[in-house]
């Protein structure tokens, strides 16, 4: 009874702002770093912005900044770490002169390596970081959405950003018509423990059970977007969560069918591989490696009809 | 159509869009630079909204404007990026508001005052106006 009592009222809570499912899962993912995650969640996201290209240059954009000071994130061209300001109250910021995006964030759209000639679709658009990011680089994009209220603010934001050579859709990511693409963005709906340093929030409701729940519609929507990708062509799945059951495993399922292979990602990021055996390519972003949220991104190419991989395109 | 909405953006407002296609969804004019592919869905920007007065652009396809602009100074500027109406006397369908190296968004000339009528989302919020 004694013991009851004092563990209730007189032991100290283990972690009162995680919930003890996230503890005990994250120690067994993290092991000696589990230490750097109590302490990075904690910290205030950094913010930063990305130069919309449509509406101004890079260079444009640093004299907007009169003497203020931008330090560039070392992945994204357009990309800047910024100080404190309220970005989103500013003149320049309702006239599509840049996003306001957090920097790992960025990291997808870069992985996909995306090419003038490219059809790209993001199937799982809103907001529209990534598709804003994605439609200057090149020919067509389709930035699809399902749900209407988050389907008006992407048509919003890719607005703002002067998006003329972008449709938007509303389907259902996992029965998309049957169209081909060169280049594909699955950043899927996920149980975002990831974003941790935002919403704190997340770290008392975030189980595992959450993760596991996700698998499913993760793993339909991954394969759904396979199948509308040309041969040759190249996918990036990304989450903003740490399970690896949304994350590697969601991959692996897809590499069963034989035609995909997960490529490595040529990006200036620190990172680390993927945590099960065939997902070394995969790239696993933590919040201790460059100042971010957690990411994961995976680069999956798609066999042409001979069964090799084109290598001058990878 | 085309012809005329193109004619009458770079007539008004010296906006010159490049090659693309013209779309309309109700009164709404879209214009789309991509290529067409078998989808359901809203192509391209939204540039402009047919009114009993004409063709007007909306902020976004203001960015390419080349004229018809009413230059304010900073103060004015936040006011209109608040919502609000501007005192100035201007004259035509709309005008394209202007500041500095800013291309803000048309407004309606009436009776001394330029017509905000910039959408909420695309507005700073009241307590910036300085």
């Amino acid at each position: 009874m004694l013991g009851i009592i004092k563990s209730i009222f007189l032991l100290p809570k283990r972690n009162s702002y995680m919930n003890e499912k996230l503890v005990d899962y994250h120690k067994k993912l993290l092991g000696d770093e589990f230490s750097l995650f109590q302490e990075w969640v904690k910290k205030p996201l950094r913010k930063s912005v990305r130069v919309n290209t449509i509406r101004t240059s890079v260079a444009g954009f640093k004299e907007e900044l009169d003497g203020m000071s931008a330090e560039p994130i070392p992945w994204c061209a357009e990309g800047f770490w910024v100080d404190d300001r309220p970005w989103g109250a500013t003149i320049p910021y309702l006239l599509g002169y840049y996003y306001i995006q957090e920097a790992a964030s960025m990291i997808p759209a870069e992985a996909l390596g995306l090419e003038a000639a490219d059809i790209a679709l993001d199937i799982a658009a809103a907001p529209g970081s990534k598709a804003s990011q994605m439609a200057p680089r090149c020919r067509t994009l389709v930035a699809n959405e399902p749900s209407a209220d988050r389907r008006k603010v992407l048509f919003s934001n890719l607005n703002r950003c002067g998006v003329m050579n972008g449709i938007i859709t509303g389907y259902d990511g996992t029965r998309f018509p049957r169209v081909k693409f060169d280049k594909i963005l699955v950043d899927a709906p996920c149980s975002n423990m990831g974003t941790a340093r935002k919403d704190g929030e997340i770290l008392k409701e975030w189980t595992p059970r959450m993760a596991a729940g996700m698998a499913p519609l993760q793993k339909r929507l991954l394969r759904s977007a396979f199948s509308l990708l040309k041969p040759d062509g190249k996918l990036v799945y990304s989450t903003c969560t740490t399970a690896v059951e949304e994350n590697e495993e969601v991959v692996l399922d897809l590499l069963k069918d034989g035609s995909a292979r997960i490529e490595k990602i040529d990006l200036k990021v620190k990172s680390r591989p993927g945590l099960l055996e065939g997902t070394r390519n995969c790239m696993r972003v933590y919040p201790w490696d460059n100042d971010t949220e957690f990411f994961f991104v995976a680069k999956i190419s798609k066999r042409n009809k001979n069964g090799e991989q084109d290598t001058k395109r990878a | 159509m085309e012809s005329r909405i193109r004619s009458e953006l770079e007539k008004k407002f010296g906006i010159i869009l490049p090659k693309g296609r013209f779309s309309m969804e109700g009164k709404y004019v879209f214009f789309f630079t991509g290529e067409d592919i078998q989808v359901t869905g809203t192509r391209g920007l939204h540039i402009g909204s047919m009114e009993s007065d004409g063709l007007r652009p909306t902020i976004d396809a203001c960015q390419l404007a080349t004229k018809n602009f009413v230059e304010v100074d900073e103060k004015e500027a936040r006011r209109w990026m608040c919502g609000l109406d501007l005192e100035k006397e201007a004259s035509g369908d709309y005008v394209i508001i202007r500041y500095g190296r800013y291309i803000l968004s048309p407004g309606k000339p009436r009776g001394g005052r330029i017509l905000n009528n910039l959408p909420k989302n695309r507005r700073l919020p009241l307590n910036s106006m300085g």
